[in-house]
C-alpha cells in the first residue's frame, strides 16, 4: 500500500525562542482522517507544536524554521493575511477551557455567523442554517445559538467549539488538552464525539494531552515528547502497551491505573 | 464509638445551593483512608472545606474523638485546626511567596509549640526528609522549587503540627503525571510510617482505589453510595458510581470500552430535580425515581447506597452487553 499524501506533515521544525532552541522535531505527519496524539508532560514542547502549527508563535516573539506542510503548502513562511485564511479555517483549534475561548459578549450564534461570514461562507441566513445543523451534529439543541458562553457548560461549550470546525469543514482539528478540564463522564462524551466526527467527515485531528488514557483511547496514532523532542512515535496501542524509549516507559508505568489495588 | 472523625448529617449552603444536602461520613484511626469522589458541583471540596470549619455548617455535627466541634472558637477552634490539616490542590495559592520554605515549616512548629525553639532547625529538617526534600530546601523560595516540590512542601506543612487528619483536596491533579505517581507513593509511605489518617478528595478513582479503605461516592451534594473501595469499584450499586467507573479512560486497551451510561451533566444545584437527584440521567430510571428521593440504605456488610433499583443494579442491569 502506497501511503496516502499526509494532509499535514511536519518536517525538521526547529522552535527558538530568545535564542534559546524549545522544540526539535525531525517528522511528525496526519494522514487524512487520522487522530495523532502528542503526548507529554508540562514544558516537553508539545502545546508550543501546536502553536507553531497554528501560525500563532510569530505572537510570542518565537522563530520556526523547518516545514509545516498542510496539503503540500508551506506554512512556516507564510504571510499573515495566508495564515488568516488558514487559522481557525482549515486547521481549527479547539482548547482545555471551553469557555473562556469563546468571546464572552456574543451570543454562540454570532460567534458562528462571524467566523463563516469573514472566511467567506456564505450569507448570514446560510451561516445560521449551517451553524444550526453542526449544532445538531454535536447533539445540541438549536436554542444553544441564543445563548451566551457563560450559560454553557464546559461539555456544551466544548461541543460548541466542535460544530464550529464542522460548520467551516475544517480540515484538522488541534485539540490541545480538550477534556483535562471536563468531569470525566463529560470527557468521555466528548471521546465519543471526536471519533465520531473523525469517522463521518474525515478530519484529521492533532490531539495533545499529558493524559495516556485519553490518547489510548482516542488516538490511532501516539508521539511521545520530552525536551521538546519526540523519543518515540508509533500506533498508540503499541507505544502505550509496549513502551521501548525509557522516559515512555516511565510515563506509562506512572498513569494510575483501576484495579491495581493498594500500593 | 471507635471514629476519630465523624460528620453526621453536614449541610452546607450558598444561598438556595445545598452545597452539601445531609451528609454522613466517618474517618477511622490510622493508618486509613476515606475517598470522596464525584464530578464538579458535588460538594466534595465543600465538604473538606466544612470538616476545616473553613465554610459555615447550616446543620449537622462534626465530632473529633467523639467531641462535638460544629461552633468551637477561639482557642478551642485552633487547637481543632491542629488536630486537622488540610492540602489544597494549587501549592502556590497557599504558600506565601516571600517566605523561605524554612520559615513556613517554623511557622507551624512555632504557633503550636510542636517542639521547644532550639529543636526547630533539626524538625525542619526531619519534615523536609519525610517528603523527599533535602535540607538545603529550607533557604530557598517557593519560586525556586518545581510544582511537584511545592506540593511536598504543603504536605510536610500540614504533617508539621502532627495532625491526628488530614484533609488531601485533589492533591496531585495539577501535577504531571511522573511526579504525581511520586507524590501518591510517598502519601502512601507517610500513611504507614506516621499512621495516618486522611480524607482525599478525588475525581480519579484509580488514586482512591490505591489510598483509601473506604469511599463515598457524591452526587449534587449526596452521598449516593458509600463502602470499602475495593467492593464499591469492583461491584458498584449506584448507577452513578457504574457511570464514573465506566468513564475511566483505560490506557490498557485490550480492556473493552465501557458504554456510556450517564449521558448528559449534573443538574443545577440551585434547582436540583425532584426525587432522587440522579434520575434525569438515570438509564433505570422508573416513575417512583422521578417523584420519590431514596434514601441511603445498608446493603451487605459495610456498604449503603441510595438507590430505589440497586438490587437490579448489582444484579447486573447496567452491564455491557
Amino acid at each position: 500500500m502506497s501511503a496516502p499524501e499526509p494532509r499535514l506533515a511536519l518536517r525538521d521544525v526547529a522552535i527558538d525562542i530568545a535564542g534559546r532552541r524549545i522544540v526539535e522535531l525531525g517528522r511528525l505527519e496526519l494522514a487524512p482522517g487520522e487522530v495523532v496524539g502528542l503526548a507529554g508532560e508540562s514544558g516537553s514542547g508539545k502545546s508550543m507544536t501546536a502553536l507553531a502549527i497554528l501560525g500563532l508563535t510569530r505572537s510570542i516573539g518565537a522563530q520556526v524554521r523547518g516545514s509545516i506542510r498542510l496539503d503540500g503548502a508551506e506554512l512556516v513562511d507564510a504571510s499573515e493575511a495566508e495564515l488568516r485564511g488558514i487559522r481557525g479555517r482549515r486547521i481549527a483549534m479547539i482548547f482545555q477551557s471551553p469557555v473562556s475561548s469563546l468571546n464572552p459578549v456574543f451570543r454562540v450564534g454570532d460567534v458562528f455567523t462571524r467566523a463563516l461570514r469573514l472566511h467567506g461562507l456564505g450569507s448570514k441566513a446560510e451561516a445560521k442554517d449551517r451553524a444550526r445543523l453542526a449544532l445538531q451534529e454535536v447533539l445540541l439543541a438549536p436554542d444553544l445559538l441564543e445563548r451566551y458562553p457563560s450559560q454553557l457548560s464546559g461539555g456544551q461549550a466544548q461541543r460548541v467549539a466542535i460544530a464550529m470546525a464542522l460548520a467551516l469543514r475544517s480540515e484538522v482539528l488541534v485539540a490541545d488538552e480538550p477534556t483535562s478540564a471536563l468531569d470525566v463522564t463529560v470527557q468521555q462524551e466528548i471521546l465519543d464525539l471526536l471519533r465520531r466526527v473523525r469517522d463521518e467527515t474525515g478530519m484529521s485531528v492533532l490531539c495533545i494531552s499529558h493524559d495516556l488514557a485519553v490518547l489510548a483511547e482516542l488516538c490511532d496514532r501516539v508521539a511521545v515528547m520530552q525536551g521538546g523532542r519526540i523519543v518515540e512515535t508509533g500506533p498508540a496501542r503499541t507505544v502505550l502497551t509496549d513502551p521501548r524509549d525509557d522516559y515512555t516507559k516511565e510515563l506509562v508505568a506512572a498513569v494510575p491505573r483501576l484495579g491495581g489495588g493498594p500500593a | 464509638m471507635s471514629e476519630l472523625l465523624a460528620v453526621r448529617g453536614l449541610k452546607v449552603r450558598f444561598g438556595a445551593v445545598r452545597a452539601v444536602d445531609g451528609v454522613d461520613l466517618e474517618v477511622e484511626p490510622g493508618p486509613f483512608g476515606l475517598g470522596l469522589v464525584g464530578e464538579s458541583g458535588s460538594g466534595k471540596t465543600t465538604i473538606g472545606r466544612a470538616l476545616l470549619r473553613l465554610t459555615p455548617i447550616a446543620e449537622g455535627r462534626i465530632t473529633l474523638d467523639g467531641s462535638d466541634v460544629t461552633s468551637i472558637r477561639g482557642a478551642a477552634l485552633k487547637r481543632y485546626r491542629r488536630s486537622v490539616q488540610i492540602v489544597f490542590q494549587d501549592p502556590d495559592g497557599t504558600l506565601d511567596p516571600r517566605m523561605r520554605i524554612g520559615a513556613v515549616l517554623e511557622e507551624g512548629l512555632r504557633a503550636h509549640s510542636i517542639v521547644p525553639p532550639p529543636e526547630i532547625p533539626a524538625r525542619v529538617e526531619q519534615l523536609l526528609d519525610d517528603v523527599g526534600l533535602e535540607a538545603a530546601h529550607a533557604r530557598r523560595y517557593p519560586h525556586q522549587l518545581s510544582g511537584g516540590q511545592r506540593q511536598r512542601v504543603a504536605i510536610a506543612r500540614a504533617l508539621a503540627v502532627e495532625p491526628r487528619v488530614v484533609v488531601l483536596d485533589e492533591p496531585t491533579s495539577a501535577l504531571d503525571v511522573t511526579v504525581q505517581a511520586r507524590v501518591l507513593s510517598m502519601i502512601g509511605r507517610l500513611r504507614a510510617e506516621r499512621s495516618l489518617a486522611y480524607v482525599l478528595i478525588s475525581h480519579n478513582l484509580a488514586v482512591v482505589e490505591r489510598l483509601c479503605e473506604h469511599t463515598a461516592v457524591l452526587y449534587l451534594g449526596k452521598v449516593v453510595e458509600r463502602g470499602p473501595t475495593r467492593e464499591l469499584l469492583r461491584r458498584p450499586a449506584h448507577p452513578y458510581s457504574v457511570a464514573l467507573r465506566a468513564a475511566v479512560p483505560e490506557i490498557d486497551l485490550t480492556a473493552v470500552r465501557h458504554a456510556v451510561t450517564a449521558p448528559g451533566e449534573p443538574p443545577n444545584a440551585a434547582d436540583p430535580p425532584p426525587g432522587c437527584p440522579f434520575h434525569p440521567r438515570c438509564p433505570l430510571a422508573v416513575d417512583r425515581c422521578r417523584t420519590e428521593s431514596p434514601p441511603l440504605m445498608p446493603i451487605d456488610g459495610a456498604r449503603s447506597v441510595a438507590c430505589h433499583r440497586a438490587d437490579e443494579v448489582l444484579a447486573g442491569a447496567l452491564d455491557d452487553g
